[in-house]
């Protein structure tokens, strides 16, 4: 059964942010949601790095774990989904992620932050896959159309991997033998508890 | 000059003292309860009127504000 | 001329083979790291525990990349609180019970005289039942939101329960208001007669009344009450303003700061809850005559002279109560 993760090749990307319109485009996010987003470090300085970030669907979820009302399930993947008919916006589950991938739609969190939204691979959320209901609450189901979420479908570079953690960790490993250097597979300690010997 | 005050027999009850504060006990109780409910929603709707979307707080100036309607959201914002 | 453009032909597809033949031969002698001098993950989550970076979308917020001190705020908040809020309100539960069990109510000694002496105004009361009522809603959606998932979650089922909590939420972030201003009221209202002193170390040393059969006297509030008012007044403040920082999230802070404020308000929240479940005991059951100065506001005179001596005292002086000297009980009838 495959394990669906998220690889972000740090050597490679050219932060172009292709991953985050293809996904905005794809879902039709509204304005001041992001689930997707490219983080440059030391920006304009020498050792300059980008990174795209997502919600990572980690092993063991702390999302998941701290949500008072249980709204998310992990799927026979390994992708992290979750109910937005059943969370209340309380904001715990940002507070727990270490990759920032919640986002609410309201800022003041009296009553509630509005229905929590993030990544979700591509892959809908409760409702019967590919009806209108799902399009409406989540975005675009691909992975059950088969096919691979567009972030890393539309990445200029290829930096950005998607899809079943052995074949992409695999693909990584022979990049970095073939051109000599990387520098890890980031987040993967955190989200899978597993490092990618390079 | 003082007036002196009444002789009275201390071990009678001295009537005009206020001893007993004559049945406002269920009334300050329902007083309570009223001022919080009134509190709690003025406060509910004040805050409603200064919340703001997301799609409001964290767009430049340069995006086409408008409402992104119900997509992603929810019925509830 | 054909012979030449076929020699050049040549020439140039002969040349073209080599340097494919060539290219794609990999030249390990010139392999270079281009990112040789960039940041790498492990260092950087050594160096300052957070990610941090910038990003081109207008929320700055999401320019930490990854912040790992999430996993033990996760910790602190299904684990520890659990147990911290479980042991403390269970335990205290089970010391009024087994308190009530071998002490029982205390007793008014000298019986009912029939009068009755003012204890708290209108006003008083109001403040008081307004701040309590908010504290028992916010005390109970508050628990919801720790222990709701694995008490309650399980026997109502998965709509029942999120319908439930979302209007646990609202009430919880808008009672907070009338109760935020009921302790400010309290506060300025008490302050005065909750200053310790002497008398209350007496007043502990003999054991309050409650230990023991003793009747130390106490002026309009006894050492017991003056810690209630004081953990009402400091523990409400602590819920209050960290409670603020969670309903108005990232106003005054970055994340750590959030997660800070949401461990010290649980934690305040459920010692309070704790202490505040003896001071209903003690107001209701715990002893005879106790609730009557919330309740309708007058006390038995023979109840004050046993429990505020001095405040009798003092209300006698000042002609608030009826002078006298020794309480006589009610002949019976």
């Amino acid at each position: 059964m495959a394990r669906m993760k998220f690889l972000c090749d740090a050597d490679r990307c050219i932060e172009c942010n292709a991953c985050v319109t293809a996904c905005k485009n794809e879902h039709e996010v509204p304005w001041g949601i992001n689930r997707r987003r490219v983080v440059t470090i030391n920006d304009g300085k020498p050792g300059e790095r980008s990174v795209s970030m997502a919600c990572m669907h980690c092993t063991d979820a702390p999302c998941a774990a701290v949500c008072p009302v249980n709204c998310f399930y992990t799927t026979a993947d390994g992708v992290v989904l979750h109910s937005k008919d059943l969370c209340i916006g309380c904001g715990y589950c940002f507070y727990a992620c270490p990759f920032g991938a919640p986002q609410y739609p309201k800022v003041g969190n009296f009553g509630s932050r509005g229905k929590m939204d993030k990544c979700t691979f591509c892959a809908g959320g409760p409702e019967a896959d590919g009806s209108r209901e799902e399009y409406e609450k989540y975005g675009a189901n691909r992975l059950a159309e088969g096919k691979l979420p567009l972030c890393a479908e539309m990445c200029s570079t290829k930096s950005l991997l998607a899809g079943d953690g052995e074949i992409i960790a695999q693909i990584y490993k022979e990049r970095v033998m073939k051109r000599g250097y990387g520098s890890g597979a980031w987040g993967w300690k955190t989200a899978y508890r597993e490092t990618i010997e390079s | 000059m003082r007036r002196r005050e009444a002789r009275r027999d201390p071990w009678q009850p001295n009537n005009s003292v206020r001893t007993s504060q004559s049945g406002s006990a269920m009334k300050a109780f329902v007083a309570a309860l009223l001022f919080a409910a009134i509190a709690a929603v003025g406060m509910s709707i004040l805050l409603n009127i200064i919340q703001e979307p997301s799609s409001v707080a964290f767009t430049t100036g340069g995006a086409r504000v408008g409402d992104p309607g119900n997509n992603l959201v929810g019925p509830n914002g | 001329m054909a012979s030449l453009g076929r020699f050049i032909r040549l020439t140039v597809g002969a040349c073209a083979f080599l340097l494919v033949i060539a290219a794609s031969v990999p030249c390990k002698a010139q392999q270079v790291n281009p990112t040789a001098s960039s940041v790498n993950e492990q260092q950087l989550l050594q160096e300052l525990n957070r990610i941090q970076g910038r990003v081109s979308i207008p929320d700055q917020r999401s320019g930490v990349l990854e912040q790992p001190a999430g996993r033990d705020w996760r910790e602190f908040r299904n684990v520890t609180l659990r147990w911290i809020g479980g042991i403390t309100i269970i335990g205290m539960i089970a010391v009024l019970v087994i308190f009530y069990l071998t002490r029982g109510m205390v007793r008014l000694e000298s019986g009912r005289s029939g009068r009755t002496i003012v204890r708290f105004s209108a006003f008083e009361r109001f403040v008081h039942w307004m701040t309590a009522t908010c504290f028992i809603v916010l005390a109970i959606s508050g628990l919801n939101i720790t222990f709701g998932r694995p008490l309650l979650l399980p026997l109502v089922g998965f709509e029942a329960f999120s319908e439930w909590s979302q209007w646990a939420k609202y009430a919880h972030n808008y009672l907070s208001f009338p109760f935020t201003i009921g302790v400010a009221l309290i506060f300025l209202m008490w302050i005065a007669g909750n200053i310790p002193n002497k008398v209350d170390i007496d007043w502990l040393k003999r054991g309050g009344g409650i230990v023991g059969h003793d009747h130390p006297p106490a002026y309009r509030f006894n050492a017991g009450q003056k810690a209630i008012y004081w953990i009402v007044v400091i523990g409400g403040g602590a819920v209050a303003v960290t409670g603020y920082e969670l309903m108005f999230p990232f106003y005054l802070s970055g994340i750590e700061g959030m997660q800070l404020a949401q461990i010290v308000h649980s934690i305040v929240a459920v010692l309070f809850i704790a202490a505040m479940l003896g001071h209903i005991y003690i107001g209701t059951i715990g002893m005879e005559g106790a609730f009557d100065a919330m309740g309708t506001g007058d006390v038995d005179l023979n109840w004050a002279k046993e429990h505020h001596s001095l405040w009798v005292e003092e209300e006698q002086a000042k002609g608030h109560a009826p002078s006298g000297g020794t309480s006589r009980p009610v002949a019976a009838e």
